[in-house]
């Protein structure tokens, strides 16, 4: 009954990849979300290496751990990437806006990971709790990028395509799961390992579903943002009742 | 002993979150008029802060203290009442007038190819004062107790300060449609 389940859930995760690459490359994402589509490639080629590595050795061994952790590794940095990528098309058609938000989510990013770095290195010389404790990191640096890129994105009220709406809730849900798994797995270590695993399959397949939904139309080419004339009037008009106003407002406030 | 620490500082979590809540939250006229795609920037230029000459004739203490002086109590408390309803309604123009500026600011910001870091500040700073200083206009009037001369030219400084600033950015988008 148990070995079903594990085989269920990763027999599902496989056909989850599967349909995603059909996605990738029947809609060509890596021509409009290069390095998403590249994070996409990454996760489906470690899934099938990781299925493979089972297959040929002991869940216990060596070689699985090295091979678990180097994958989460490759992956997290590819994701991180992405994340990257991800802000830079949803600022980037408002060239002002990205010139002045760039800074700032690099500046995030660093201190995120600063944080990650120096929380990890305090901990026991135990492998296990500084993974951990460095993945938490990791992940709080994505959400962390990728909500301030929101808050931008929403305070300037900037049109963001459903798609990429999407991608970045699958990122967002995704990296909240985990900062919450690997909080309760240094916690708890031992015992959690099999929830810890069975909670992080099910949440990237979720993740996956959400990107498979926003991937299965042909993507919209990039926008750039509106032109003045496009609003409703021209830039003129508004300037001269601009100045009419505040004239009025400087002698009224005399 | 532990008792009075933590109290401290569960009262300092409540009056952190309600300051937050008081600054971050928008005004009623700003969830109003929410992100409309079809919103004509026209439509955005502030139309009541001009008012704001009669209202200081109007809350002007020497024709308080004239009227107290000449009516009986029953219709001086009446004209306050009047008078309170009359400040409570600019004070919702107002509000409106800094909503639609800010608006038009966001979206002027979002157009323009360069974004000063020090503008963007500077709108978040007269942003926070005016909440700020509307919040507790808003309070004042709704305690019934009014809101002084001083306090509305602050109030339509503030919206002054933001229209100026719109009106910097629009001349770059002029300059931008005529090239």
């Amino acid at each position: 009954m148990h070995l079903n389940e594990n085989v269920i859930r990763w027999t599902l995760g496989l056909c989850l990849n599967l349909l995603l690459a059909f996605v990738l490359f029947r809609n060509r994402v890596y021509r409009r979300l290069p390095v998403f589509g590249v994070y996409l490639l990454v996760v489906i080629v470690c899934d099938f290496l990781s299925s493979g590595m089972r297959l040929l050795f002991p869940v216990r061994s060596a070689a699985i751990f090295y091979e678990f952790w180097t994958g989460q590794a490759v992956m997290i940095g590819a994701r991180a990437a992405a994340v990257g990528e991800v802000c830079f098309q949803i600022l980037s058609p408002y060239r002002g806006i990205w010139k002045l938000c760039r800074m700032f989510l690099a500046a995030v990013a660093l201190v995120l990971l600063g944080c990650a770095t120096y929380s990890a290195a305090g901990q026991p010389h135990l492998m296990t709790p500084f993974i951990m404790v460095l993945q938490r990191g990791l992940e709080l640096a994505i959400v962390g990028t990728l909500a301030f890129a929101l808050v931008f994105a929403m305070y300037y009220e900037l049109k963001i395509p459903r798609f990429l709406m999407l991608i970045t809730g699958g990122l967002l849900f995704y990296s909240a799961i985990q900062i919450a798994n690997s909080q309760f797995m240094s916690t708890l270590r031992g015992p959690y390992h099999e929830a810890y695993a069975a909670l992080s399959l099910f949440s990237f397949n979720i993740a996956s579903l959400i990107w498979v939904v926003a991937l299965w139309k042909p993507l919209p080419a990039m926008e750039s943002a509106q032109a003045p004339s496009e609003l409703g009037v021209s830039a003129p008009e508004v300037h001269a009742r601009l100045r009419e106003l505040n004239a009025r407002l400087s002698e009224i406030l005399r | 002993m532990i008792t009075s620490p933590l109290f401290f500082v569960g009262l300092s979590a409540i009056v952190l979150v309600v300051a937050i809540w008081i600054v971050v939250r928008p005004l009623r006229a700003e969830s109003k008029l929410g992100p409309d795609a079809s919103a004509k920037i026209e439509t955005l230029v502030a139309k009541h802060c001009t008012h704001f000459a009669q209202m200081r004739q109007a809350l002007a203490s020497e024709d308080i203290d004239f009227i107290r002086r000449r009516l009986p109590k029953k219709d001086a408390a009446r004209l306050k009442q009047e008078r309170l309803r009359a400040l409570q309604k600019y004070l919702d123009a107002i509000g409106e007038d800094f909503a639609r500026l800010d608006r038009m600011a966001r979206i002027l910001t979002s157009l323009s190819p360069k974004v000063e870091r020090r503008d963007e500040l500077e709108r978040l700073r007269l942003e926070i004062q005016f909440r700020l200083l509307f919040r507790a206009a808003r309070l004042r009037v709704l305690l019934g107790v009014g809101v002084g001369v001083p306090t509305l030219g602050h109030l339509a400084d503030v919206v002054a300060g933001l229209s100026r600033q719109v009106e910097s950015l629009s001349a770059w988008q002029q300059t931008a449609e005529s090239s």
